[in-house]
């Protein structure tokens, strides 16, 4: 190791309070004599608070992050009732669609019932009533059809896929290892469905990947990829439509963007007629 | 016998640890720091939070560089929460009604060198400026950013974790000779 170098290393290592006991005595010992290595010191020791001051202020970041994580959950805690209050919405919406199915069935009973009785009920009410019982089906069929197509479910199973994230094992030491790891992560938290945990993975994907030193070729492909997984969480979420809306302008406001044609395919699908027929 | 043994090992633990155990250090004090600010210093919950960040790099600078460091004379949650206070103050707060809530006494020298800790900072701010690429990089990379040298290499595109150190130390050296 070159002189300096090691001088260096050991002010470094004495300011630290990392050298053992006996070295920080021998080291000690020789600043005691030593007018130049005690001039260097107190400089590296300035240089080293700032660097650490500079650290720490840097950490200000992080810590913004780890607040707006707490404060999705603070306000998942919060929107729980609302939430509820919607999931019984739509269990009453659920009854209606019962209430339409009831009908179905009954007409139909009344169509077998009259065809036994047909001599007593003009023939045209018969006809009306066929009628009515086929645009129920209809209506009915159409309404599953579009569920099946157009709900939040089928729109992100349609869209979502897992890219392929590799081994991330053993590399957590570096800042892109980390990366790798909490990328995976949160597509494996995509896979499984739990997509408040995704939304905060991706959320943290983004603050790593701008604190990774990537070329902007994997900045992009990660910023890409957190802009599109977010609408897919909003859509699954059943987030408020603005926000949706918001989050899906982003990639489409964006023709760069690796997943535009895909956005723009998924607005026409929410922008269609089949989407309001969705129950 | 210190009195604040388990706050010792904590801080030994942060001083040590990587940003995971910051991150549970953060969510473990965000609650009473918040409603401690909230309550005493009728800030709203944004203000709580904002003033909570900043109190936050004050002790994170205090606790990584050694200067608080054991015996404790307090618990960390009042050193937290006496940062926060003196902070509150220098934006021109008034604490009045409630100063005695939280003692002056544990804080008072981590209080004196917040001033130090901005300066500090600027000045290594000024430094790296001045000092160009690819030094900056790789001193932001090592000191700011904490990368392990292995990751500088890889960035830098250096063959070797000893290149990157020769490296770092031929920048601290430049960078010291700015100093003068």
């Amino acid at each position: 190791m070159h002189t300096e170098d090691y001088d260096i290393a050991i002010i470094e290592q004495y300011l630290a309070g990392q050298l053992e006991a006996g070295a920080a005595a021998r080291f000690e010992a020789q600043l005691a004599k030593d007018d130049t290595l005690q001039a260097d010191t107190a400089q590296y020791r300035r240089l080293f608070d700032g660097l650490a001051a500079l650290r720490s202020q840097a950490y200000s970041d992080k810590i913004a992050g780890w607040e707006a994580e707490a404060q999705l959950i603070e306000n998942e805690a919060a929107l729980a009732p609302v939430l509820e209050g919607l999931a019984a919405l739509r269990s009453e919406q659920l009854r209606d669609k019962m209430t339409g199915w009831e009908t179905v069935h009954q007409s139909a009973a009344t169509t077998e019932k009259t065809a036994i009785v047909k001599t007593l009920r003009p023939v045209f009410v018969r006809r009306l009533a066929v009628a009515a019982s086929i645009l129920l089906l209809a209506g009915a069929g159409l309404s599953w059809y579009a569920s099946q197509r157009y709900s939040a479910e089928s729109l992100v199973a349609d869209y979502y896929r897992m890219p392929n994230v590799g081994n991330t094992m053993g590399s957590e030491q570096t800042m892109q290892g980390r990366l790798g790891a909490r990328f995976a992560e949160a597509h494996r938290l995509m896979e499984k469905k739990s997509y408040a945990e995704a939304l905060i993975a991706f959320g943290e994907v983004l603050t790593l990947s701008r604190s990774a030193g990537l070329d902007e070729t994997r900045m992009r492909y990660y910023s890409d990829q957190v802009s599109w997984n977010r609408v897919l969480i909003l859509l699954a979420q059943g987030a408020a439509e603005p926000e949706l809306r918001a989050a899906l302008d982003k990639v489409l406001d964006d023709p760069k963007n690796e997943y535009h044609p895909k956005a723009v395919a998924l607005k026409e699908q929410l922008d269609s007629f089949w989407r309001k027929l969705v129950w | 016998m210190s009195n604040y043994k388990e706050d010792e090992n904590q801080l030994n633990l942060l001083r040590n640890g990587g940003e995971a155990v910051w991150q549970q250090f953060y969510d473990k004090h965000r609650g009473p720091f918040r409603a401690f600010f909230m309550q005493y210093g009728r800030m709203s919950p944004e203000e709580a939070a904002g003033l909570l960040q900043d109190a936050m790099v004050v002790f994170h600078y205090n606790a990584t560089t050694g200067k608080l460091a054991a015996p404790l004379q307090s618990n960390l949650k009042t050193y937290l929460i006496g940062i926060g206070k003196v902070l509150h103050r220098r934006k021109g707060g008034n604490t009045a009604g409630w100063d005695d809530q939280i003692p002056d006494e544990p804080v008072a020298p981590i209080a004196d060198r917040i001033a130090d800790q901005e300066a500090a900072a600027k000045m290594a701010r000024a430094l790296l400026d001045r000092i160009g690429e690819p030094c900056r990089s790789l001193l932001e990379m090592v000191y700011i950013k904490e990368f392990v040298m292995e990751a500088v290499a890889e960035n830098l595109g250096l063959p070797s974790e000893g290149a990157a150190r020769k490296r770092k130390f031929d920048c601290l050296q430049k960078m010291k000779e700015l100093l003068k």
